[in-house]
Parts: C-alpha cells; sequence; structure tokens
C-alpha cells in the first residue's frame, strides 16, 4: 500500500466511490421498473380511453 | 460448484467408462462399442448443428450478397457517401450505414459500460445476499424485454422528451437511440463482468485486507485489475450486441441515410436499413443483393468484436490464485 | 385501423414460440449433453464451442436474412410459420445450450459413478440419470431462451410475418400475425399512427406481460430450486 492520505481520507474516498456504485445499479434497477411501470399503467388507461365498456 | 471441480467430474467419469467396459469384456466387445458409439456421435451431430447453421449464414449472406459487386465497385459500395437505392439510376454507397452504426454503437457503449459494470461491481462487493437476487433478478429481465418494447418507448417518451428539452429538430437521433441501445447492452455487460469479478481468488482479497487496505482499495486495486480481462470481454460483447440490434435502431435513430455531423443528427444504422428496406426490394434485384451485402458487413463486424472477446477471455483466464 | 382485437396476432406468437421451442430443445439438449458428457478437450470441441458462442453473437437481423435465403427462397417454405420458427429456433440454440450445459454439469459425478457401477452403459446412465436430474434445470433455462423468441421481430419479418391476415392460420405453411411485428407496423408505418396510439400501448403490454410473465415464472422456479437441491 502507498499510504496515500489519512485514514480519515480513506474512508472519505470510499464512501464516495460505493456511493456512485450504488448509484449506478440502482439506476439500472430504477430504469427496469419505470418501463414495467409506465407501459402497465399506459397500456391499461389508454386502452380504456378507447374501449369504455 | 466450482469449475475444478466440475471438470474433476468429467474425468473421473470418463475413467470409470473405462473401467466399465473392460470388466464387461466377456459380452461381445462389438456390442458394446456399437451401444457406446452410436449415441456419441448422434450428439457429436447434435452439437455441429451450431457450426452447419455458422457456414449456412456465411454461405447464403455471400451467395446473395456478393452479387452486388458485380454491378457496382466495392470501393464506391464501402466508401460511397450516397445511398438511394430506389433511384434511377440508384447509388449504393454505404459509408453513412457505416458510420451510423458505429456512432450509435460508441455512444451507448459510453452510458452502458459505467451502468453495467457498476452494477456488476455493486453486486460482487457491496450487495448483500438478499437484495443480490433481486438485482440479478432484475437484470436478467431487462435482457428479457423485447426489443421491439424498447424501441417504442424511445419512439414515444425519449424522442418526445429530448425534442422538447433540448429543442433540437427531430427527437429521433444518436442520442436517443444510445440511451435505449445502452439499456439493452447492460445486462450482457452486467452478467459477464459479474462472473469475471468473481472468478478472482479470493486469497487475494484476503491478503489485501491482511494488509490493512479498505474494500475500496481492495476493489479498485486487487479486485478490479484481476477481473480487467473479463471486463473487456463483457464490454465487447454489450458493443457486438448494441451494433446488431435492430429494431431499437429502426423505430428511434431517425433513419436519415447521411453522415452525421452532430449527436444530434439522425442516422440510419446498417440493420435499420436492412429491416426498413427488405420489404420494398425487388426479389434478385441489385437492391436485395445490397441489402445482402449489408448483412455480410453486419455479420463480420459482430464476428470480428466476438472473436476479439473470446480471444481475450481465453487468453488472459485466471487460472487460480498461484498465476498471480 | 383501429377495429378487430389482436387474438390473431396473439396465436401466431404462440405458434411461432412452439415452433421454435420444437427445434430448438432437442436440439440444444443434444448438443449439450455431447459437450458435458461426451466431449473430450482437443480441437473438435473448440471449434464446436466456436460455433456456439459466434452463433450466439450473430445479430436478429442477419438471422433474418438467412431464413429468408435459405428457407423462404431456397427451400422454397415462403413467407410461413416453418420458415419463421426455423429462424427463431437457431437463433435461440446457443441459450438453449448453454442453459442445459449448465445443468448437467451440476449433477454430480457420483450419481453418473454409481450407475456405471451397476453395469448400465453410458448412453443408459445419461438417459436414465442424468437427463431426469437435470431436466428442471434444462427447462427453466431455456424457457428464458424461448421469452426471447416469443419477443423478437427482425428475424421473422422476412420470414413470417404479415400485417394484416383475415384468417386464423392453419398450416405450418402459413404466414401469421405476431405481437412483435404488429407493435412496429402500427407504430411505425401504419395508416394512423396517432389514432392507434392506444392500440399500441394495449399491444405492448399484452407482450410485456407475456414475456415478463414466462422470464419471472422460470426465475422464481429456478430460486425454489436451488434452495431445495438435496445433492
Amino acid at each position: 500500500m502507498t499510504g496515500a492520505g489519512s485514514r480519515r481520507y480513506r474512508m472519505m474516498t470510499e464512501r464516495v466511490a460505493f456511493g456512485v456504485i450504488r448509484l449506478l445499479a440502482g439506476l439500472v434497477v430504477i430504469t427496469l421498473g419505470s418501463i414495467v411501470l409506465f407501459f402497465a399503467l399506459s397500456g391499461c388507461e389508454r386502452h380504456q380511453l378507447v374501449f369504455p365498456d | 460448484m466450482t469449475p475444478a471441480m466440475s471438470e474433476g467430474d468429467v474425468q473421473m467419469s470418463s475413467l470409470s467408462a473405462g473401467g466399465n467396459q473392460d470388466s464387461n469384456s466377456t459380452t461381445s466387445v462389438v456390442e458394446l462399442k456399437v451401444q457406446e458409439g452410436l449415441p456419441k456421435y448422434f450428439f457429436l451431430a447434435a452439437a455441429s448443428t451450431s457450426l452447419l447453421v455458422m457456414a449456412l449464414i456465411m454461405i447464403f449472406l455471400f451467395r446473395e450478397g456478393l452479387a452486388i459487386f458485380g454491378k457496382v465497385n466495392p470501393v464506391s459500395f464501402f466508401f460511397g457517401k450516397a445511398w438511394y437505392p430506389t433511384y434511377d439510376p440508384p447509388e449504393f454507397g454505404i459509408l453513412a450505414l457505416i458510420v451510423g452504426s458505429v456512432s450509435v454503437t460508441l455512444f451507448s457503449s459510453l452510458v452502458a459500460i459505467p451502468l453495467g459494470v457498476g452494477t456488476a461491481l455493486y453486486l460482487s462487493v457491496l450487495a448483500g445476499p438478499t437484495v443480490r437476487e433481486y438485482v440479478k433478478a432484475a437484470v436478467e429481465l431487462l435482457a428479457s424485454l423485447p426489443s421491439v418494447v424498447l424501441g417504442f418507448l424511445g419512439m414515444v417518451v425519449i424522442a418526445p422528451a429530448m425534442q422538447q428539452i433540448l429543442d433540437v429538430p427531430t427527437g429521433l437521433n444518436i442520442v436517443s437511440a444510445s440511451i435505449v441501445l445502452a439499456i439493452m447492452a447492460i445486462p450482457t455487460i452486467t452478467s459477464i463482468s459479474e462472473d469475471a469479478l468473481y472468478a478472482v481468488p479470493r486469497d487475494n482479497l484476503e491478503a489485501s485486507y491482511a494488509l490493512g487496505a479498505t474494500r475500496w482499495e481492495t476493489m479498485s486495486r486487487i479486485l478490479v485489475p484481476g477481473a480487467l480481462s473479463g471486463i473487456g470481454t463483457a464490454v465487447i460483447l454489450g458493443m457486438s450486441r448494441a451494433m446488431g440490434e435492430t429494431m431499437v435502431v429502426l423505430m428511434v435513430a431517425g433513419g436519415a441515410a447521411q453522415i452525421p455531423s452532430s449527436l444530434f443528427d439522425s442516422v440510419r444504422p446498417m440493420p435499420a436499413s436492412i429491416a426498413a428496406e427488405m420489404g420494398e426490394a425487388p426479389f434478385g434485384g441489385e437492391h436485395y443483393h445490397a441489402l445482402f451485402a449489408i448483412g455480410i458487413v453486419l455479420f463480420l463486424m459482430t464476428l470480428i468484436f466476438n472473436l476479439v472477446a473470446t480471444y481475450i477471455s481465453n487468453r488472459f483466464q485466471q487460472k487460480g490464485a498461484s498465476t498471480l | 385501423m383501429t377495429k378487430g382485437g389482436i387474438f390473431p396476432a396473439i396465436i401466431g406468437t404462440f405458434y411461432l414460440t412452439i415452433g421454435s421451442s420444437l427445434i430448438a430443445l432437442p436440439l440444444g439438449v443434444a448438443s449439450a449433453i455431447y459437450l458435458s458428457e461426451y466431449a473430450r478437450e482437443g480441437w473438435l470441441l473448440r471449434l464446436i464451442r466456436l460455433g456456439i458462442q459466434n452463433l450466439a453473437g450473430v445479430p436478429s437481423v442477419v438471422f433474418g436474412l438467412y431464413g429468408l435465403a435459405l428457407f423462404v427462397v431456397f427451400l422454397g417454405f415462403g413467407v410461413s410459420i416453418l420458415a419463421g420458427s426455423l429462424t427463431l429456433g437457431f437463433l435461440i440454440l446457443p441459450t438453449v445450450i448453454g442453459a442445459s450445459e449448465e445443468a448437467f454439469r451440476q449433477v454430480p459425478s457420483t450419481f453418473r459413478e454409481a450407475s456405471l457401477a451397476l453395469g448400465a452403459t453410458k448412453f443408459q446412465t445419461i438417459c436414465r440419470v442424468v437427463l431426469p436430474s437435470a431436466m428442471p434445470g434444462v427447462l427453466t433455462g431455456s424457457i428464458l431462451g424461448i421469452g426471447r423468441a416469443a419477443g423478437e421481430t427482425a428475424p421473422i419479418m422476412f420470414t413470417a410475418a404479415t400485417f394484416y391476415t383475415k384468417h386464423l392460420p392453419t398450416s405450418p405453411l402459413d404466414q401469421v400475425m405476431a405481437l412483435p411485428y404488429h407493435i412496429y407496423v402500427l407504430a411505425t408505418s401504419g395508416t394512423h399512427i396517432d389514432q392507434t396510439r392506444p392500440l399500441q400501448y394495449g399491444t405492448v403490454l399484452v407482450l410485456i406481460s407475456l414475456v415478463l410473465g414466462i422470464n419471472i415464472f422460470a426465475i422464481i422456479i429456478r430460486t425454489r430450486m436451488r434452495r431445495k437441491k438435496t445433492w
């Protein structure tokens, strides 16, 4: 280990980096969720507009 | 079960099969050979179908596609900027289509690589067992979304939104097509990268922790470098997927056969051109052959991507802790 | 075109999916048996693996061209369920092979050894011991491939699908409507794109429910099986 900086600095880097990774993974899951939700909602809603019975 | 164990299994079972044959030498050897040999060749034949299909794909693509070079000079075919297949006289220059394909592939990988690799890192380093199962299932479901559905999403949501927010002439452009293509490439990148991260020997990680490194230092200096060839393979296969994807670029890229001057220009990537025009191209005509020739170019480009990916993953395979 | 239902398209997709599984499942399972039970390291195995890997990477539209040139034109099947099923079947073949091979590899070697020790031939061992043990894994893995066949558009555009037919298909040589192709045509080149928007959303919802339903089903079964596995 090169011992880059103090322990506090190292922990901070870790927190930021892991935060970014969590964000990226979260984005992927949200993408799927929102696509499915979008088509589920719009599919039902739009279809009823045309065929009310 | 670890890969090493399953290799052992195969060896052991083939050993015991040999022993079995020897002990049965009282029954007719010929009969036994037939009993054991015939199924083997049957299964070999089945396994060879994939090779046969690859060969047939090449034969038929070339058979139908090479005919165009009898009428159009290969140089003007590959480097001609004008794609006017229905004009009289028609012009068959596919440079704009190639540039279109390359631009959406590159830009989509810019979006897909951080998201795909990030998710893989999350799965292998940060996620707990339960969350991991769910996130993996989500990635798998993302991969299963039909391309026409994502293309539709691009048409009705992403393109209009982009047109309004960024005030560009058309929302059907390189950027919106790339965003949708990235959604399709992410699962490929994530699952292959995750396998690669998983294959890094635990010993190396533990040695790093023992030296006092934090989780982040271990991840960035031991885990990722150890899995780099696998991540590279993942990225290349993801790009290959994006390049060959048809419906998304057909519906979202705009379809203008021009060399783009900005990221917000419409393009007509190769798969889009094939899919859109094959229905109208008179069978056996020049246009028909030209579309097959585009198919050859597309096939060869993705084939090269795949061969490079295979080469990297074979060449730099981690063979256990001792190779580091 | 705003009248009528999408039942013919659902039926068409159903036939194409069944047809492609009829081709991909037997071939895929047999290939996987060779790869996991018979093959030894060497140039032949490397060549076969190379073929499978690269087949998996062939773009779907190129499969469409291949199906058009070979099945529709050269073999004379015309634009038909048969030609489309063959094209889709070979498209999902690598997925089925991959899933099946993994399932076979997870059958413990002790199963095989016990069977061989009892005097069974290798073929008997495979048919009566390995295959039944691996079958659940093979099927769930393959369902993921089959879900892909249901949603693909580009390979059936030139080989099986038509935008509109009055009749439900009666023979494998008929052309059919299919959900993915229906969405594409309605959304891009239908006569009244804006008027048919609601229909497009509805069709997309049906297709998504179908494909995601198939996949969620397979994933749940697979997770349960992994937990229950006793060996």
